[in-house]
Order: C-alpha cells, then structure tokens, then sequence
C-alpha cells in the first residue's frame, strides 16, 4: 500500500525500527512475564516469614509433630526447590496442600468458584450500568447545584469502607425493612442459582465500593471532552443532542473509563472478601479472609495467583479494548 | 502498567500553589467540613480514655444489655461498656494508617523524584519494579503477608507501607516528568547546579502540592483499608478496643442490638469521609489533575 | 453597497465571574458583506475572538451581552432559542475554530464528520453526501480524497486538518464564514497556501467573511477591509491597504510599527506598556500608551467617520498628522537599534575571530516506540565575536535542540561544539564554570522560565551566586536591582513572585538573568514569540539595545523572518536539520538562492505585495 499521506511534517518517514512483533503477541508475552513474576513474588513473601509449623501447630505442639508437619508440606526443603515445586504442580494442576485441611487446595476452593464469579459478574454489571450514565450526564448536562450533588454523594459513598456499607444496608434492607436475607450461607446449599435474594445485598456492598470511582471518572472525563475544541466546533456546526452525546463525547471519553473498570478489579477484590465475610457468603473471599486467619499459606497463595491472574488478563484485556476502539493508538501499535 | 498506554500527564495537570492563601482553601466547603470532622474526631480519640466512664476491658456479668442510664450504649457480649470501648478505640483506626503511609511516602518521594529526574537506566528499573508491583492487587499482597507473617498491628502497617509504596512512586515519578522539562528546570541544568539543588529547590516546591494531595488520598486508603483488615480479624487483635475488631466482635449482636456495631462502623466511616473530604478540597484548592489522570 | 449580511450593532458582551463583571466589548458595529473579507485584528485582550462568537450568537459560560444586537438575513440572532440557532449554525453560519488541530473529532472519519453536516443541514446521505464530500476535499486540495475520507484526523498533517475543517464548513454552502485565526502555529509555507485557498473559495463563492488574527501583515494581504480592536472598542476601520499605508489612529500606526518586516530598514518599535485588557470606563483605552495622549482623551470616545469611508475612534484624529509608519520617527537616539545596525553596516568587515563553533553536530532521539529521530543532521556553523546570528526555520527544524546543545542541555550524538576554539563537553554539568558563565540561555516561554516559587531576587541571585562570587552578600541586592533597571523594570519587583508579573515583564527578568552572569555568548530560543507583537517589539528592542552595550554575541533562534531581519546580522536557514543556507540577513532575504528559503521569504505576507502574495505558490 503506497503511502497517501504526508507525513505529518511534510517530510519523508523517518528511520524506522524494524518492523515489530504485533501487538497481541507482544501482550501475550507481556502476560506470562507479568504471571511468572507475580508467582515469585507471592512465594517470596511466605518464603521469607519462615516456618510457619509451629504458629500452626500451638505453643503446646511436640518437637515430634512439628517435624512431621514439615515433612508433610515439604517444609525442610530450600526455599529455591520448594517454589520450583510449587509452580511446577501448578502447572500440572496441583495447588498444593493446606495447612488447615491437609487436603488439596483445589478441593477445598472449587465449591467456592462458583458462587463466587456469579456474585462478581453480578456486581461488575450493576456497576457498569449505573455508574456510565450517571458520569456522562452528570459531566456533559449537570451544572451547579446538581452537579455538586452527584459529587457530594459520590465522595461520601467512595470513603465509607466496604463493609461498613454492607452493614448499614444490611441494617437497613435486611433487619428494618426485612426485604433481603442478611445471610447468605444458603448459597452453598444446592444450585447456584437457587438462592438468588442471598446475592444481592452482597452484591450490591460490592458495587458500591467501586460505583463512585467510576462515576467520577467518567463525569470528569465528560466534562474534559465537553470543553474540547472539536465539540464546540460540533455546538457551532449545529449538531444537537443526543448525537453530540453519543457521537462526540462519549467514543472520546470512555477510553479512560475503560481502563479505569480494569483496574478497579483490584478494589473489587477487598470488596469480596469483606462482602462475603460480612454476609457469610460461601465464596473464595470469604476462604481467603479465613486462611489468612489461620496462616493457611498454600490456600492464600493459590488463591492469590488465581485472582492475580484474573486481574491481569482482565486489564491487558481492557488495554487491548481501549487499543483498539481509540483510531490513535490503533495505529500507533501498528506502527 | 497497563494506564500508561493513556497517561500522558502534561505540566498543565500539575498541582499549582494557589493565588489566594490558605483561606481560600477554607473557604470550599468540602474543606471546611473535612476538617471540622477530623478535629472532632481527633478531640475524641485524645480525650476519650481520659472521659470513659469504665476501663474498655472491664468485663462485667451484664452481657448484651441495650442502652441505659449505667451504659450509655450498651454492653457487649462479653459485658463490657460499649461506650468506653468505643472511646479507647480510635487511636489505633488512625495511628496506623498514618504509620504506613508516613513511611511509605518517605521511600517513594525519595525514589519518585530520583527515576523521574535522572530517566534513563534507573528510571527503566523502577518503572519495572513498580509494574510488576501493580500487577498484584494490593488486598492480595497484604493477605498473602497476613498469611505469612501473622496478624496484628505491625504486619499490616508494614504489609500496606509496602504495597502503597508503588502507587505513590508512581504519582510522584510523573509530576517529577511533568516539572523536570519545564524552562526554569532547563535554566539551572544549563547553569550547573547540583543534582541536589534542581532537586529540592527546583523541582520539589513545584510538586508539594500534588505530594500534599497524595498524602491526603492514601491517608484516606490506608484508613479503609486497616480498618477493613481490623474488621476481618487480620489486624490489631481482640481483646483491644479498635473500631474495626468492635464491628467484627459485635456483628453477632446485629439484629439484637445494633447500636453496638452501628456506632464504632459509623465512625470509621465518618473518619475517612473527614479526610476524603479534605483531600478532594486539596485536589479543588491546587487544581491537581495527575491522580485524575493516573487513575490512582 | 449591497446588503450586509450579517450585521452586530452596538454590541456590548462583559463576562461575569467569582470577582464581579468585566466587559471586553464595547459598542462594536460590523457589518459583513457577501464577498468581502473584513480583517479584525488585535492583541490580547481585544475582544476579537469574543467578538467573533457573539457574531454566531454563541454564548460562552458567564458570558452576558449587555446591550446591541446581532442581526442575520434580518433576523435578530442575539435572544434566538438554542434551536433556532442550530438550523443556523452550520447551514448559513460557518465558523472554523482558532485550535487547527482539534476542531475535528479525533474518533471519527473524515467521511462521517462530512457527512454529519451534509445530513443533518441539507438532507443528504449516502452516494450524494459522500460524492459532495469527496468534491470538496478535492477543493481544498488535499491529495487522494477517496482514500482521505476513511481516514481519521489525526493521520494528516496539521495544515491538512485544517483543509479538511474548512471543507467541512464549506461543504453546506453557508453565507458567512468567521474564521478564528485559523492558520494560527502552522508552518509558514503552509499559512501562506492555505489563506490563498480561503480567499479563493470565499471571493468564488460570494461569502461574507470575518477573518480574525493578530497577525496584522497577514490580514493586510489578504483582506479586504481591516479594523483594528483594542481593548473591546473598534478603534480604526479602513480599505486593509489604506489602512496599513496611512493609518489615522495612534494605536494602529504603533502597532504597525510594531511587526518586523524583512522589508523595512527600520527595527520594529515597542509601545511601552501592556495590552488592556478590558473595556475603558470614560476614557480612551489606549491613553496610557499613548503618546499623543491629552487632557481631552478622558471622555468617552465615538467612532467618527475621517473620509474616504473610513472610520477612527481619536479625539485628535483630525489635528494629527497622517502616520507613515518608519518615516515620522524622530532621529533615532544614540544607543538604539537603529544606530546599532547603522555602525553594523558601516563597519568594515574586520576577520573577527569566531568565538562559537558548530562542526559537524548531530543530535537524535528515541521515539516513543522505539524508532531514532534525527533533529539536528550535521550542521556546521561559526559566529564571529560580537556578532548576532539568527537561526531560521519552521517548527521540526531542529533549530531549538541545536541552540540547547550549545546550551549543554542537550548532548551531541555527533560533531563538536567549541567555544573560543575549545571543544566543550556535551553536557553542562560536564563544562568549567568559565564555559558555563560565558555560555547564557534565554528560553521561549514566559510562564515557565522563572521558578513560580522563587521569588524574583531568589531567581536572579543564583547566577551570581555561581559565577560571581565576587560579589558580596551585600551587594548583591543592588547588582540585581541594577540589572532590573537595566532592563527597564522597576526593582520594587524584586520581591514579587513571577505571576504577579506580565509575559514581557518575565522574559525582561530571564534577559536579566542571564546577563548577570556577564556572558560573551546570549543564546535565545523565541523569547519573543509568545508575546504579543507591542511587547515583542519593546524585548527585541531592548537585546539589541544591551547587545550593543555589552558588545555580546547573540545567537537568536526564530521561526519570524522579520524578527530574524531585525536582530540577526547573518542568518542559517535550517529545514529538517540541515543547513539549507547562510549569509548576512540582508542578501538572504532579499536574494534567497535556496528554493526551500525562496519558498520560505515568499510566504511572508506582505501588504505592499498582496496581488503578488495571493496569486503567489502552487
């Protein structure tokens, strides 16, 4: 394809580098680096505290008992073996074994999984649809009063922890007004989808942990492409709403939003395991919260690359999102 | 990470000192709230144990009472005052967040303003560093050290020192690319001076505010977040009166006698509201646009 | 006279913030006539770009008209509902925004954003739209229009984005055009082919045009008519060639005084002072600047007609003599630019050592994305003791990175840099004290080169500090008043902080901070463009004024020929950083031999030479 455009000085294309690895492959790799790093970093934080037997175990165990225990879960090893073996059973599907159980981990996370990613996906969805129009309205329509109110509201919901969020809805919706169940250990019980009152109170504390942040951005990014030149050039060619809305503002503005809903993930996380804890829920958060309690460091440590793995690729998946639909960076990726 | 592919933090989104002088400042109502709230806050804290009427482990054999003329709020399950536990409870709720991001912000400053000045190999380094740190949500990271290292006081102001650590690096590094081209910068590299000079006479008064704004914003995180960790038992340890154990403690009581995990719940949160306020007022009072941009 | 047809009487526009209300229009009275270009020029704080909104009946945030009206096709704009105005805006009113770069949605094609006016004003989709489109990109001149349409804005230069604006507004078919100095940071070459294609297009298509900048040279060439604003008030209005021959207003003969031309033998002159930046209450708003100024200029001055249908806003208007600007000066006093170039001329041509050389240097960097960017490819240049060159060129040029790598800011990937015949080590931190005293550098842009939190003594100190430490703590506060006096500020500035302080005054103070290290070399990057051209003229006055003190050698970066004509005496010409030509500035700009700086004198626009100018280029 010949070159149809100048270049943008007017000259000819400068020295470029040699043509590179596309941009999916260059994730892709991106992606594992990132992984296998996470993984030593995980190993290296419990590697570094220590033997954990004897915290385990009681003051009151045997000399006799703390051996076996670290024969059991390798302990005696070296810390280097001790992560090659790890990540190599992770590769091969084995996570290890629990402190608590000595039983797989994988047995004891997978009834968790489930309920867990419906709640998430519910949660993720409630935000998503409330927290985009209200930040685009409130940042191309709302002025003053109003719009000070959408702040307001916005900065007191962001600075209540979680699970001081979820204890006042549960006050409110679930002993005063008796409309939710404040417990959800039924989950557990039966199908996934059988209990479907039990998710929304914790599902709800979760959006609303991550809810104003989104708003936030989102009206400031509205407001920022609002003032731009070529929206008031759009005002002045006589486009009117909603077409200066949608067309205009918003594929400029949500890019932003975009990457910002993959990093939010992170903050959902303390949401789960505060959500689920309050609420009893039977999921990985409430697992994660327990384990951590009882110094159960191989269910901690697989659940941490478990949900640090989602976290990455949910993120290199928003990148590659914002990539995409922005005309700029598309080519400049390609380039 | 990932957020570079959008951040392009210009000069223009730099936090400016203001015209007006610290009344100006007041003058936002968010500030003035904020700080109205905090100071009453801190008041509480300072003079609770002087004013509680009973030692917050006095356990008594009056379990779960309601609110009455002998305990304003109530007992708990172990017979304890609640009021007098609520009194004593504050001061770890905001010593130990302060702890972490003190010493956070003291190593990140350091590091920021050395990789966003020098560039080059060392900047290449940290900017590593800090992506793979923000690959890891920092719940995760903490609960892993929880898990490792045991719960209490000391390992989570540790653990979220440690974690914060990046994300202010981060913040600093990029308001430190935005001065450090700017002409009067030019003019004194042109000049000669020492490294030292640019740096914190140069280039530091130009970035205070925005490192005023951070301090306020991860004071605001580090609250929720040791609070959260108290709530799940990671944190400082029952039997010690902290706002965060009280919620977890008394989440038992809930349908019976809510107050007692409404009120210490309700504080904390009124407490990171008092300073989330305060730090949006900065934010308002300098025009700072980099925590905006960073999606921090 | 045919019928105006968009017309504002009497209009008066304040804008009301947190400190009360100020007004930037006053009584302003236009009118637009199909077919004719009106010129509204003015510096800051004129109200032209105000002006030119009100003139759609847009209304920014906090803006409230106070009184007048706007009329269009008679009908009254001012008051009309928010939907009236959009059936106008676009359909009969085109107006192509100041930012060249961002008047187009960088998220959409070109097609669709064509295609959006065409469907929403006449009705066309589809085949036709697209068809129209392609017709008009054709127009503009842009080249393989079927291909432009898929792109998106930021793929094409910024001159072709703002073809593309234009076709746009255009496409629909409007009757009046208002353009908001919209060639405004393009190349020169590029300003000069895209004002051709728009006084093409309009004159072709019968519209009325309002064309605003503060580039008074350019609107003289390519206007029809001319007024000037100042301080909210239309003070002259003329034929844009009588007007710039013979102006009848103090304000309009200092500011044609003001512009460097590459013609004219005289340097430019500065009006003491700063522009006003809102509307006088009872008095002229040029008064304090002026220097006919009389007891009588206190009163509220109207617009009088002074013959020939031109009209000027002076209440001494008809006792003073006509201007002829560069020919109504009193012999220039000893110490002026005027002598300086004068002994310049006259002086023989001593072999004057060179004090600073160039061989050979190149300076590259890494993109963004891995690839090598050359600025500077192998330029060699020497500047003789006492001398000053200027280094020309359009932004890209390379022209600043290779004035900072004489500075040491920037290291050499190639080549050597030697100063009294000593190579110096790249960077600064690496040069003796002596190189790094007898090397200054003044930079382009007057809000970041003082430390906002430094006050003005604390900036000017660090140079003595450094290089003088001669100078003891005591005298030092009276070595840096001096220089302040020097360079005509008061030093009551000393403990003020550089926001309290104008854009002229700031550079004022970086010359002074430099010259306080007493340098042989000054190196100056723009210092004068991003000022306004009064205060430009006064700050090129003053450095060839100290040049000539100090006897300094001045090596002054700019894109502005005429700057380049009135400080430099050789000039280089660079393009893609290389040296496209050199010489002494007279011949180069009179006879450039290089057609890359042919090409670059002839885009000059010159009022004396509008036909020329107009039908000049491709």
């Amino acid at each position: 394809m010949t070159q149809t455009v100048v270049d943008k000085a007017g000259r000819p294309p400068t020295r470029r580098a040699p043509r590179r690895v596309p941009y999916l492959v260059r994730q892709l790799v991106r992606l594992v680096v990132t992984l296998f790093a996470i993984t030593i970093v995980i190993f290296g934080l419990t590697a570094i505290a220590g033997d954990p037997a004897r915290d385990i175990l009681g003051q009151y165990a045997t000399d006799d008992q703390v051996a076996a225990f670290q024969v059991q879960h390798g302990l005696n090893h070296p810390a280097p073996v001790r992560y090659l073996d790890w990540l190599g059973g992770i590769l091969h599907g084995d996570l290890g074994i629990s402190y608590q159980s000595n039983g797989p981990v994988w047995d004891v996370i997978s009834p968790r999984l489930g309920p867990s990613i419906v709640l998430v996906l519910f949660a993720w969805i409630v935000t998503v649809l409330v927290s985009v129009p209200i930040g685009l309205l409130s940042g191309v329509r709302l002025r003053g009063r109003r719009d000070a109110a959408v702040t307001f509201v916005t900065l007191i919901v962001a600075a209540f922890p979680e699970f001081v969020i979820g204890l006042i809805l549960a006050i409110v919706l679930g002993v005063w007004l008796a409309a939710l169940p404040v417990d959800s250990t039924a989950v557990s019980a039966g199908g996934l989808f059988d209990h479907p009152s039990a998710y929304v109170l914790p599902g709800i504390t979760i959006a609303l942990g991550t809810i104003p942040y989104i708003v936030r951005l989102m009206r400031a990014n509205a407001r920022d492409v609002a003032s731009e030149s070529y929206v008031r050039a759009a005002v002045l060619r006589g486009i009117g709403e909603p077409s200066l809305s949608l067309r205009h503002i918003l594929p400029n503005a949500a890019p932003p939003v975009v990457t910002a809903l993959g990093l939010q993930f992170a903050g959902l996380i303390g949401g789960v395991v505060v959500a689920e804890t309050l609420f009893g829920f039977p999921g990985v958060g409430q697992l994660l919260a327990q384990s951590a309690a009882s110094r159960d460091a191989p269910v901690v440590e697989a659940l941490a690359l478990l949900i640090g793995t989602v976290f990455v690729v949910a993120n290199l998946a928003a990148d590659a999102l914002v990539v995409y639909v922005t005309p700029k960076l598309r080519d400049q990726v390609r380039a | 990470m990932s957020a570079d592919v959008l951040s392009n933090v210009s000069a223009a989104d730099l936090a400016a000192p203001r015209q007006r002088r610290w009344r100006g400042f007041f003058a936002i109502p968010q500030a003035a709230t904020g700080v109205t709230l905090l100071v009453l806050l801190l008041l509480m804290v300072v003079l609770g144990p002087f004013i509680a009427p009973d030692p917050p482990n006095k356990i008594s054999d009056q379990p779960i009472l309601g609110p009455s003329a002998q305990h304003w709020l109530g007992t708990d399950t172990y017979g304890r005052d609640i009021l007098s536990r609520v009194l004593h409870g504050g001061a770890s709720v905001i010593l130990l967040p302060l702890l972490a991001v003190s010493v956070a912000m003291l190593v990140a400053t350091v590091i920021g303003l050395l990789s966003g000045y020098l560039g080059g190999k060392v900047d290449a380094v940290v900017t590593w560093v800090i992506n793979i740190a923000l690959a890891i949500p920092s719940y995760l990271a903490v609960l892993v050290v929880v898990a490792a290292f045991g719960s209490g006081g000391l390992v989570v102001v540790t653990a979220v020192a440690v974690v914060y650590a990046p994300y202010i690096t981060r913040v600093l590094r990029s308001a430190t690319q935005a001065v450090a081209p700017r002409e009067f910068v030019l003019a004194a590299r042109a000049r000669g001076e020492s490294l030292s000079w640019i740096l914190f006479r140069e280039i530091i008064p130009n970035i205070g505010p925005t490192l005023l704004v951070e301090i306020a914003l991860r004071f605001t995180y580090a609250i929720m977040f040791i609070a959260s960790l108290s709530f799940l038992g990671l944190g400082v340890q029952p039997p010690s009166a902290n706002w965060g154990v009280m919620v977890a403690q008394n989440r038992a009581m809930l349908l019976v006698h809510p107050v007692a995990v409404l009120v210490p719940a309700l504080l904390i949160g009124v407490l990171a509201i008092s300073v989330n306020l305060i730090a949006d007022a900065l934010t308002q009072f300098f025009g700072d646009r980099i925590h905006e941009r960073l999606m921090v | 006279m045919t019928t105006p047809n968009l017309s504002a009487h009497d209009l008066s526009v304040g804008y009301r913030s947190r400190d009360g209300l100020t007004q930037v229009l006053a009584d302003v009275s236009i009118e637009l006539e199909p077919g004719r270009i009106l010129g509204l020029a003015g510096e800051s704080g004129s109200g032209k770009s105000t002006l030119a909104l009100s003139l759609m009946g847009y209304r920014a945030s906090g803006q409230e008209q106070l009184s007048g009206r706007v009329d269009f096709a008679g009908r009254a704009l001012s008051g009309a509902s928010i939907k009236e105005l959009r059936r106008v805006w676009g359909s009969r009113l085109a107006y192509l925004p100041q930012d060249t770069a961002t008047s187009l949605n960088p998220a959409l094609t070109v097609e669709n954003q064509l295609r959006e006016v065409l469907r929403r004003h006449r009705g066309q989709d589809g085949a036709a739209a697209a068809r129209r489109g392609v017709e008009w990109l054709e127009r503009v001149e842009i080249p393989q229009p079927e291909q432009a349409m898929r792109r998106y804005p930021h793929q094409f230069s910024g001159g072709q984005q703002q073809r593309i604006a234009l076709a746009i507004a255009l496409s629909v078919g409007p009757q009046v055009l208002i353009l908001d100095e919209p060639t405004t940071g393009l190349d020169v070459v590029t300003q000069a082919n895209i004002n051709r294609l728009i006084v093409a297009l309009v004159r072709d298509a019968g519209i009325a045009s309002l064309y605003v900048s503060h580039n008074l040279a350019l609107l003289a060439t390519v206007c029809d008519e001319l007024a000037i604003m100042y301080a909210g008030q239309i003070v002259e209005r003329a034929p844009a060639g009588q007007l710039y021959a013979a102006p009848r207003h103090p304000y309009t003969a200092a500011l044609i005084e003001a512009v460097p031309t590459i013609e004219a033998d005289r340097p430019p002159h500065g009006i003491p002072g700063i522009p006003r930046l809102s509307v006088p209450v009872h008095m002229c708003g040029f008064a304090d600047r002026c220097r006919y100024r009389v007891a009588a200029c206190e009163t509220d001055i109207p617009l009088v007609p002074v013959g020939d249908g031109r009209t000027a806003r002076c209440v001494r208007v008809d006792e003073l003599p006509p201007f002829e600007p560069g020919r109504n000066d009193p012999a220039p006093a000893a110490g002026t630019a005027a002598t300086v170039r004068q002994r310049a001329a006259e002086a023989v041509p001593a072999p004057a050592p060179a004090i600073l050389a160039v061989d050979g240097v190149r300076c590259a960097f890494r993109r963004p994305g891995g690839a090598e960017f050359v600025a500077v490819d192998g330029v060699s240049l020497s500047v003789p003791a006492g001398r000053a060159l200027g280094i020309a060129g359009e932004s890209g040029s390379g022209k600043s990175t290779l004035l900072r790598a004489i500075a040491g800011l920037v290291r050499p990937a190639d080549g050597t840099i030697s100063f009294q015949g000593t190579p110096l080590a790249g960077l600064s931190g690496q040069r003796s004290v002596a190189v790094r005293r007898a090397i200054q550098i003044v930079f382009q842009n007057p809000d970041a080169t003082l430390n906002p939190r430094h006050t003005i003594y604390q900036s000017l100190e660090r140079p003595l500090k450094l290089f003088r430490p001669e100078v003891s703590r005591r005298d030092r506060r009276e070595a840096v008043a001096e220089m302040l006096r020097q360079v005509r500020l008061s030093p009551d500035l000393l403990d003020r902080y550089p926001r309290s302080l104008s854009g002229g005054q700031r550079q004022r103070v970086a010359i002074g901070r430099a010259l306080l290290a007493q340098p042989q070399v000054l190196l100056c990057d723009e210092v004068t463009s991003a000022l306004d051209v009064s205060v430009q003229a006064s700050i090129l006055e003053l450095l060839v004024g100290l040049r000539a003190e100090r006897e300094l050698t001045v090596v002054f970066v700019t894109h502005d020929l005429g700057v380049l004509r009135a400080v430099a005496d050789e000039a280089i010409v660079l393009q893609n950083g290389v040296v496209r030509e050199a010489g002494p500035t007279v011949r180069l700009l009179r006879e450039p031999h290089d057609p890359y700086t042919r090409d670059l004198v002839s885009a000059v626009p010159s009022p004396r030479r509008a036909a020329e100018f107009l039908s000049g280029g491709a």
